[in-house]
């Protein structure tokens, strides 16, 4: 669990960052977002103290992080940055050992670790082990990144927009494993970004920030159901916050909670990816998927291909509106 | 293709000892450069010691040179000694467009004659490529690195020498090697100032009238000059290619 009390940054007489609280549980995903310049790396910064705080109190696990010897603690605590920030002159496996060798784990356990890691993020060691960082595509180089961040075990994982200089579809995948790394690890993430999809789909708690100051901090859902203000309603887009709320939910979510599903044990007829809806989906791709067949409602479909049931516009709207 | 650098090196280096130690040998070729001298080949000094006495003026000002360059360098670029980056950026390439005689003549009122103010003329002029190269390589590492490996709870000194001084490595080296061959150069006019060195043939000859001398001196120091350069980029290609 990471406190925040508070805090509060100036730079040349300039707030950056104004008496902000904010507590982020153990195991969550909380994503900073706002403007930019509106403080976010800035909190960030200082939870790992490569920025004093001027005022206020923050606590790692209920410990002042000023107890903490300052390396120590940043051993502690997972960094990964939009740019990487990999040593160029370092290979691959270098890189990420480096916490597991300032942490003097014995060698074999680094070279266990770097293997585990770089197979967790789906980089195969037998290839890439031995490159450099200038080998690497952006997306390989970001996932070096992320596996250096892990590399010490840390508890505490801090991420300053590192999936913003990738393209849309790198994007895309490195967030699932996020997700899924996420789900196996279960650190407590403070993660920053400026887009709000990646918000949306990685947070379990957003925090808005604008001119240094938190303006709300709610789960996506009640963020896009009741903003705060209309700094808040404009960042998450006013328009198409009925897309975005129904990206939120899987299709699988209705069918739990609705209809229960009679698995009728027959293969949707001639189904390709566009004809029927994957459980796992969002309800805005399966909104989208209906709108393109033209269809007012369409077979679901669970991963063996097995249909759960039929899925209609209707259920769709009902979910989304309330 | 090109040859590997060290077989050039190697190369240079055989031509250099084989010139300081057999110069007599060429006497029939001196004597036609040189027709009606009475000696053609310098005598007052034995080849060999002008040229050890030559090197050890230069390697002795830039051991001193490069650890005062390379120390303020990396002075300058800590936190806490950044307040005289600028100054000491601003010496280093102001300091530069003297010229190398000027620094020698100014250190003669001050010094007097010898050997002592030839090498401190050598360390003040050699310090300037090597303080601008340290500051330039240094100052060429990414933000990005030096933040990540803050981040990653690296010490200072740490990031300095597993991070900072590794990927400057190349371009201090090439600082040094500027440095180094200047003052080769440099070192041979300091014969005016009373140091023995390879520039005494070359000012013997061109008192006397005698270009024999003169070019025998000039040929030394610049096979000195070529060999050292050649070493350098051994050490250069070998650090690259790692
Ligand atoms: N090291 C620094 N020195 C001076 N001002 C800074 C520094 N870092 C950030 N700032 C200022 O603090 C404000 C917040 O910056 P930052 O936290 O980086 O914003 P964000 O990450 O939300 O875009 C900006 O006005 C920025 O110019
Ligand atoms: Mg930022």
């Amino acid at each position: 669990m990471i406190e925040l009390i508070g805090v509060s940054k100036t730079f040349n007489g300039r707030t950056a960052v104004d008496a902000i609280d904010l507590t982020i549980p153990k195991g969550s995903i909380c994503v900073l977002v706002g403007t930019s310049g509106c403080g976010k790396s800035t909190t960030l910064r200082m939870i790992n103290r490569l920025l004093p705080h001027d005022a206020g109190i923050i606590r790692i696990d209920g410990q002042e992080i000023r107890s903490f010897n300052e390396q120590k603690l940043r051993q502690q605590i997972g960094y990964a940055i939009q740019s990487t920030g990999l040593f160029p002159h370092w290979t691959v496996e270098r890189n990420i050992g480096l916490v597991p060798r300032l942490l003097r784990w014995p060698k074999q356990k680094i070279q266990d670790r770097v293997e585990e890691l770089m197979t967790l993020l789906d980089l195969d060691p037998a290839i890439y082990a031995r490159q450099y960082p200038r080998q690497l595509s952006g997306g390989q180089a970001q996932r070096v990144g992320v596996a250096r961040a892990l590399a010490g075990n840390p508890e505490t994982l801090l991420m300053d927009e590192p999936f913003g200089a990738l393209d849309p579809i790198t994007r895309d995948n490195l967030q699932n494993e996020l997700l899924r790394i996420q789900a196996q690890v279960k650190k407590t993430i403070v993660f920053v970004t400026h887009d709000i999809d990646e918000a949306l789909k990685l947070a379990s708690q957003i925090v808005v920030m604008d001119q240094g100051r938190i303006v709300q901090v709610d789960h996506p859902e009640q963020l896009l159901r009741h903003p705060a203000n209309a700094y808040v309603e404009n960042l998450f887009g006013s328009q198409d916050r009925g897309l975005k709320l129904a990206s939120l939910f899987p299709v699988r979510s209705l069918f739990e909670t609705d209809t229960p599903i009679q698995a009728n044990g027959l293969k949707a007829p001639g189904s390709g990816p566009e004809d029927c809806i994957e459980a796992t989906d969002s309800l805005r791709l399966a909104l989208s998927k209906m709108l393109w067949a033209g269809a007012s409602e369409m077979p679901v479909v669970d991963a063996n291909g097995q249909v759960l049931g039929q899925l209609t516009l209707e259920q769709i709207l009902r979910a989304n509106g309330k | 293709m090109k040859l590997p650098s060290h077989w050039s090196a190697s190369g240079w280096l055989v031509v250099l000892i084989m010139a300081t130690l057999g110069m007599q040998y060429l006497e029939r070729f001196f004597r036609w450069v040189a027709p009606g001298q009475r000696q053609v080949i310098y005598q007052r000094d034995d080849f060999l010691s002008l040229m050890l006495n030559h090197a050890s003026l230069v390697g002795l000002a830039s051991i001193v040179a490069i650890t005062i360059g390379v120390g303020t360098g990396i002075l300058v670029t800590r936190a806490w000694g950044r307040d005289f980056l600028p100054t000491v950026s601003l010496i280093a390439s102001v300091g530069q467009t003297f010229p190398p005689v000027a620094v020698l003549a100014l250190c003669v009122p001050l010094l007097g004659f010898g050997a002592g103010p030839v090498i401190l003329s050598l360390i003040l002029y050699g310090l300037l490529p090597i303080v601008r190269n340290t500051l330039a390589g240094i100052g060429d590492v990414e933000p990005a690195v030096i933040e990540s490996a803050r981040g990653m709870g690296m010490s200072g000194t740490q990031i300095l020498w597993q991070v900072e001084i590794p990927l400057a490595f190349n371009v201090i080296l090439a600082g040094i090697r500027t440095s180094v061959t200047i003052n080769i150069a440099t070192a041979a006019i300091g014969s005016t100032i009373g140091a023995r060195t390879l520039g005494d043939p070359v000012i013997a000859g061109l008192i006397n009238n005698n270009i024999a001398y003169t070019l025998q001196g000039a040929i030394l120091i610049g096979l000195l000059a070529v060999t050292v350069d050649r070493l350098f980029e051994v050490v250069q290609s070998v650090s690259t290619r790692r």
